[in-house]
């Protein structure tokens, strides 16, 4: 009995020190998949932001101080992979009672330092080129008439996008490269030059700069943003959960401290630029 | 009148303890688990879910002990998905009064506390349970259980049910049903 108490105080102890999960739910479920007035099928798009705290002086202070130690080329983010982790739950609901339906979940998204959209993205001039990949989802689902579809983009594979994202935009990676490799447990990447096309608009083999991201430099991703593709009417809802890992980075007031006096003057403005890549317009032929 | 006579002699009875079996009294200790269970409305939202517990405290008199506890349990929320199948624990510590009546090798008891609360996550901010940035709220537990005393007079075997209330938590009540042991120093 003398080691009971102890022992139960530090189960308690210890079980409430792990990071605990905060929701942040989708606003409104996002509805799609109706027809527009040409006919084409209408996808929804939205996103959802976490809302981080500013950045404090010691974290600061400690940042420029683990920046002097590398290559100042490869900035360290204020919020790096393995700081928070997140995953997506969603929930598809076919509002057709009488037909099954197909759909998809694009998934992209932003760091502090850039945004990928793949329809900014053009990587050939090749009309039947396949389209720029996402960074996760896009992968075929099967939901019964008037029924539901749950699932989840889990905790390894947004850490997967995160880092796909980040060298996509700031090392240049070609983004089929980037998708289609697992890139989740690297220690590092490398710069690559700056993506180039020959006379047809397809891309050139691309090299080294010699820089190298080092794993505290990769920006962990900050906005997740959804693009639902069903075909027919259905409505798409989705919850992104984060672990704060590094801990007090995301506000206690989760999606109310984009609304609230005083909690939206305590967050970290970001404004990431959109990344844009496209062979150059072919020159008209001279007469 | 005949009443009042009635609780006055079920009074005396359960504080006489000339007869029972040796039992220590002081400093105590007492671990356990169980189960707690919400009532409606948020057993809509939240299942039942497995508990663990600690009390510690001392027997002021034979018939009254104060207490400290500390009790955590985890619960899936149930909440309309998205989320599905995530949990979220409830930590709860406070200070109660225990009245013992002791019949023998059994024995009686009442009692009842406050304190507080925290919920580990802003899960059941869905359902509105609690508020944004709510983390913490008071707690107010009344409960009644029975003890086995063993032939050591320094153990016993317990089991207790607790009915508490959290009212920053959107007033949400429970059940914490538990069996526990008990040491008296």
């Amino acid at each position: 009995m003398r080691t009971v108490v102890p022992t139960g105080l530090l189960l308690i102890g210890l079980v409430g020190c792990t990071n605990d999960p905060i929701y942040l739910p989708s606003p409104q479920g996002i509805e799609a998949g109706g027809t527009d007035a040409m006919g084409e099928r209408v996808e929804g798009r939205a996103s959802i932001q976490i809302p981080v705290n500013l950045e404090t002086t010691k974290d600061m202070t400690d940042r420029n101080r683990r920046q002097a130690l590398i290559d100042p080329a490869a900035i360290i983010p204020y919020i790096a992979v393995d700081d928070l982790e997140v995953s997506v739950e969603w929930t598809i609901k076919n509002n057709d009672v009488a037909m099954p339906g197909n759909a998809r979940i694009q998934l992209n998204g932003a760091n502090q330092f850039f945004e990928y959209d793949p329809a900014l993205v053009v990587l050939s001039a090749d009309d039947e080129a396949p389209p720029s990949p996402s960074l996760g989802g896009d992968i075929p689902l099967d939901i019964p008439a008037g029924g539901t579809l749950s699932g989840v983009f889990r905790e390894d594979e947004l850490r997967e996008a995160s880092i796909d994202l980040d060298m996509i935009t700031r090392a240049n990676v070609n983004p089929f490269r980037a998708t289609l490799v697992i890139d989740k447990n690297k220690t590092e990447f490398a710069e690559m030059s700056p993506l180039m096309y020959d006379m047809d608009g397809e891309p050139l083999p691309q090299t080294a700069t010699g820089l190298i991201f080092p794993r505290e430099t990769f920006a962990q991703m900050l906005r997740i943003d959804l693009v639902f593709k069903p075909d027919r009417p259905m409505v798409l809802e989705y919850t992104v959960r984060v672990r704060d890992v590094r801990g007090e980075i995301v506000h206690d007031l989760a999606m109310a401290a984009f609304t609230d006096p005083v909690g939206m003057t305590e967050l970290q403005p970001f404004t990431p630029v959109p990344f844009a890549v496209a062979p150059p317009v072919p020159m008209p032929p001279a007469n | 009148m005949g009443r009042s006579a009635l609780v006055t002699y079920a009074l005396v009875a359960l504080c006489g303890s000339a007869a029972a079996r040796p039992a220590s009294t002081g400093w105590y200790a007492e671990g356990g688990f169980g189960a707690v269970g919400f009532l409606p409305r948020a057993n809509n939202d939240a299942a039942v879910g497995p508990s663990l517990g600690v009390r510690i405290g001392r027997d002021l008199f034979s018939f009254l002990s104060l207490g400290i506890t500390l009790a955590a349990s985890s619960h899936e929320a149930t909440v309309p998905a998205p989320p599905e199948g995530d949990w979220f624990q409830l930590y709860r510590g406070g200070a109660d009064l225990r009245i013992t009546g002791r019949f023998d090798r059994l024995a009686l008891f009442l009692e009842g506390g406050a304190g507080v609360a925290i919920i580990s996550s802003n899960v059941l901010g869905k359902v509105m349970i609690t508020e944004p940035g709510e983390k913490f709220s008071i707690a107010f537990q009344v409960g009644a259980g029975f003890e086995y005393q063993l032939e050591n007079r320094h153990y016993s075997l317990g089991l207790g049910a607790d009915g508490f209330l959290l009212p920053q938590f959107d007033a949400i009540r429970a059940i914490d049903g538990r069996a526990y042991l008990r040491y008296t120093y």
